[in-house]
C-alpha cells in the first residue's frame, strides 16, 4: 500500500522532470540536444542545459523542501495552518535581502552566493537562532513559545521592511518588490550549489524524523511513552525545517501556498504515516512547483511571470476548495 | 523480597506558577500487583504518575527501574520496561486502531528496520487481549470513548513492558466499561505486570486495587491494603464528611456512599 503511494508521487515527480524541460517559448527539440550533447554547441543546447534545466532542479528542490518543512511543522506544532514561513524565518530573510539591495557597500560575492543570498540567509538564521533562544526551557524547547515568537519575529521583520521601503530610493522599491514575489529564474548551476549546505542537513534532519512524528502526532506525552525523544526531535525537527526554509528562501524568495496545501493535499491521497507524507510531500512539492514555474515561464511569453504569483493565484482558491470538501480536524 | 520494578525515593517537585509541591518519600510499584492511586482534584496523582514514568523531571529525588535510575537510561528503554498512558489521549488525525496500536512497537523497531513476527504478534496479541481486533481497521472518531482508551491501552501493552502507570483511564467511561478495563488490568497483574492506576471512583479502586495509595495536598495520606486505607477518618480528612462508609454485599472490601447534604434551613 504505502509503496503503491510512493511510486505514485515517484512517477509524478520523473512526469514532470521528463516533460517540463521541453517547455517553454524557445522551441527545443530531441535532435538539437543530442547534437549539442556531441557538439558542436547549439542555442537550444544552451536553453536547455543552462536556463531550463537548473531552473527545473532549483524548482524541484524549492517546492520539494517547503512542502516537506510544512508537512513536518504541520505535527510539530500540531497546526494545520503552520508553513514554512509561519516561523519568521522569512520575515529574517527577506529583511537581510532589502538591506542587501538597499545598501550598495554590502554586496559581495563570495563562492557561490550572491550579496542578496548571504543576507538573506544571514537575516534567515538570525531569526532562526534568535526564536530558538527565545523558546529554549531548561526542560526543552516550548513548541507554543516557539510558534508566538516565529509571528513576533515576522511582524518585527515586516515593520523594519516597511521602514525600508519607505527610505529607499524608487528605484530599489522595484527591486524589493520583485524579490517579495519570489522567483526560481536563475541561470546556470551555481546557484543550486549554494543550497547544499542548508538544505541537505536540513533535508536529512526532518526525514530521520518522520517516524518519530507520526508518534508526536498523538501528543508529547503519549510519544514519550512510547519512548520517543520528544524534546530531540521537536529541536531537529525545528532547526532542520528552519535549515531547509533558510536555504531556498534566501534564494528564491518567498513563494507562498506549497509549504501548507501540498502536506494536506498528500494526507487527503494517502493517510497520515509521516514516512508516507513527508516523501510525497517532497515528490509532489517539487512536481508542483515546476509546474507552476513552466507556467509562469509560459502563459505571458515573452514575458515572465514571478513564480509566486501562480503558486498564490492557483493554491488560494485550491486551499478554499480542500476547506469546503474536508472535516478539519 | 525481591526489589520492587518501579521505585520512587525522597522525591519533592514544586510548580513555580502555583508553588505547590510534590512529596513522596518512598513509593513502590510491586510486580503481580494494581497500586490504585486516589485523591482529590490537584492533590497530585498525574504529577506522581508523569514523575513515575520519567515524562516529568522531578526537582529533587530519584525514579529507578528495575537497577537503573530512570534518567540515565534512553527513552526507548523505558519504554520496552515501562508503558505509560497519560490522561490526555488527542490524536492530531484520525488514524486507524491498528495504526495506533502498532505504534507500541515504537522502542523495538530501529528506524530504518523492519517488522518481525514478534512485532506482528504483539499487535495482534495486545488488540485480542483489548477486545479491539474487530475494530482494527476503524478510525479513531468511530469509536466511542470506551473503545478509544481499550485502543490505546492496547498500543501500550504492545510495548510489553513490565511496569503500567495509567492516568485516569476510566474516566468517562460507563459502569460496564470501567469494569471491563479493570478486569483487564487484574488478568496483567495476575501475569506479573506492576501497575498504578489514578482514578477518582473510590469504590471500583477499593474493588480491584491490591494496594491502595491517598494523596492529599501533594502528600501520601495513606498506602496500604484498600481494607485499611479507607477507614472514615481519612476519607472525611481527605474529602469531607459527605461520605458514608459502607461494605460491598459480595467482597470484604469498603464501599463509599454520597450523603445528601442537607438544607441549612431545615
Amino acid at each position: 500500500m504505502k509503496t503503491k503511494h510512493f511510486l505514485f508521487y515517484l512517477l509524478l515527480f520523473i512526469t514532470v522532470i521528463v516533460i517540463t524541460p521541453w517547455i517553454g517559448p524557445e522551441k527545443t527539440t530531441p535532435g538539437a540536444i543530442l547534437q549539442h550533447i556531441q557538439g558542436p554547441s547549439n542555442p537550444q543546447g544552451e536553453i536547455f542545459f543552462f536556463q531550463r534545466l537548473p531552473r527545473l532542479i532549483l524548482a524541484l528542490l524549492t517546492g520539494g523542501a517547503l512542502a516537506l518543512v510544512g508537512a513536518s511543522f504541520q505535527v510539530l506544532f500540531r497546526n494545520p495552518l503552520v508553513e514554512p514561513f509561519t516561523l519568521g524565518v522569512s520575515g529574517g530573510s527577506a529583511l537581510g535581502a532589502f538591506l542587501a539591495i538597499s545598501i550598495p557597500s554590502l554586496w559581495i560575492v563570495w563562492g557561490p552566493f550572491s550579496s542578496i543570498q548571504i543576507f538573506a540567509a544571514i537575516g534567515a538564521s538570525g531569526s532562526l537562532l534568535l526564536i530558538y533562544r527565545i523558546a529554549n526551557r531548561p526542560q526543552g524547547l516550548s513548541v507554543n513559545t516557539l510558534l508566538l515568537a516565529g509571528i513576533t519575529i515576522s511582524i518585527i521583520c515586516a515593520g523594519a521592511i516597511l521602514l525600508l521601503t519607505y527610505l529607499a530610493s524608487p528605484n530599489l522599491l522595484m527591486s524589493f518588490q520583485r524579490w517579495m514575489m519570489g522567483g526560481i529564474d536563475i541561470v546556470g548551476y551555481q546557484d543550486l550549489i549554494s543550497l547544499v549546505p542548508f538544505l541537505l542537513p536540513g533535508g536529512i534532519l526532518l526525514f530521520i524524523h518522520a517516524r518519530d512524528l507520526n508518534h508526536i502526532a498523538l501528543g508529547e506525552e503519549m510519544a514519550l511513552g512510547h519512548g520517543v525523544d520528544v524534546k530531540s526531535v521537536q529541536k531537529h525537527v525545528f532547526i532542520g525545517g528552519g535549515l531547509a526554509t533558510a536555504a531556498v528562501v534566501s534564494l528564491t524568495g518567498p513563494i507562498g501556498f506549497v509549504g501548507l496545501i501540498i502536506p494536506h493535499a498528500v494526507r487527503g491521497l494517502s493517510g497520515y504515516d509521516q514516512r508516507i507524507i513527508l516523501t510525497g510531500s517532497f515528490l509532489l512539492g517539487g512536481a508542483v512547483l515546476a509546474v507552476c514555474d513552466t507556467l509562469a515561464r509560459t502563459i505571458l511569453a515573452p514575458t515572465e511571470l514571478p513564480v509566486g504569483i501562480i503558486t498564490a493565484l492557483l493554491g488560494g482558491p485550491l486551499f478554499i476548495r480542500l476547506l469546503l470538501s474536508r472535516r478539519w480536524r | 523480597m525481591s526489589r520492587a520494578p518501579l521505585e520512587l525515593s525522597n522525591i519533592h517537585h514544586v510548580f513555580d506558577e502555583t508553588n505547590w509541591k510534590l512529596v513522596i518519600s518512598n513509593l513502590q510499584i510491586q510486580s503481580g500487583q494494581i497500586l490504585g492511586i486516589i485523591g482529590p482534584n490537584g492533590s497530585g496523582k498525574s504529577t506522581l504518575l508523569r514523575i513515575g514514568s520519567g515524562v516529568l523531571l522531578p526537582l529533587q529525588g530519584s525514579v529507578d527501574l528495575g537497577e537503573r535510575n530512570i534518567q540515565k537510561i534512553s527513552r526507548s528503554n523505558i519504554a520496552k520496561i515501562l508503558g505509560y498512558l497519560p490522561q490526555e489521549l488527542e490524536s492530531l488525525y484520525d488514524l486507524s486502531v491498528e495504526e495506533v496500536v502498532s505504534m507500541g512497537r515504537y522502542p523495538h523497531i530501529s528506524s530504518f528496520g523492519s517488522w518481525t513476527a514478534a512485532d506482528r504478534d504483539a499487535v495482534a496479541r495486545s488488540l485480542h487481549f483489548t477486545e479491539m481486533q474487530e475494530k482494527r481497521n476503524s478510525p479513531l472518531s468511530r469509536l466511542s470513548g470506551g473503545e478509544k482508551k481499550r485502543t490505546f491501552l492496547a498500543s501500550v501493552l504492545a510495548q510489553e513492558p513490565k511496569v503500567m502507570l495509567l492516568d485516569e483511564p476510566t474516566a468517562s467511561l460507563d459502569i460496564h466499561h470501567q469494569i471491563q478495563f479493570l478486569s483487564l488490568l487484574k488478568i496483567l497483574a495476575a501475569d506479573g505486570m506492576a501497575i498504578a492506576v489514578a482514578t477518582h471512583d473510590l469504590n471500583l479502586a477499593s474493588l480491584f486495587s491490591d494496594r491502595l495509595l491517598v494523596l492529599d495536598q501533594g502528600k501520601i495520606a495513606a498506602v496500604g491494603d484498600p481494607k485499611q486505607v479507607l477507614s472514615a477518618e481519612l476519607i472525611h480528612a481527605v474529602y469531607g464528611e459527605n461520605i458514608l462508609l459502607g461494605q460491598h454485599p459480595e467482597v470484604d472490601r469498603p464501599t463509599l456512599i454520597p450523603r445528601i447534604i442537607k438544607d441549612k434551613k431545615q
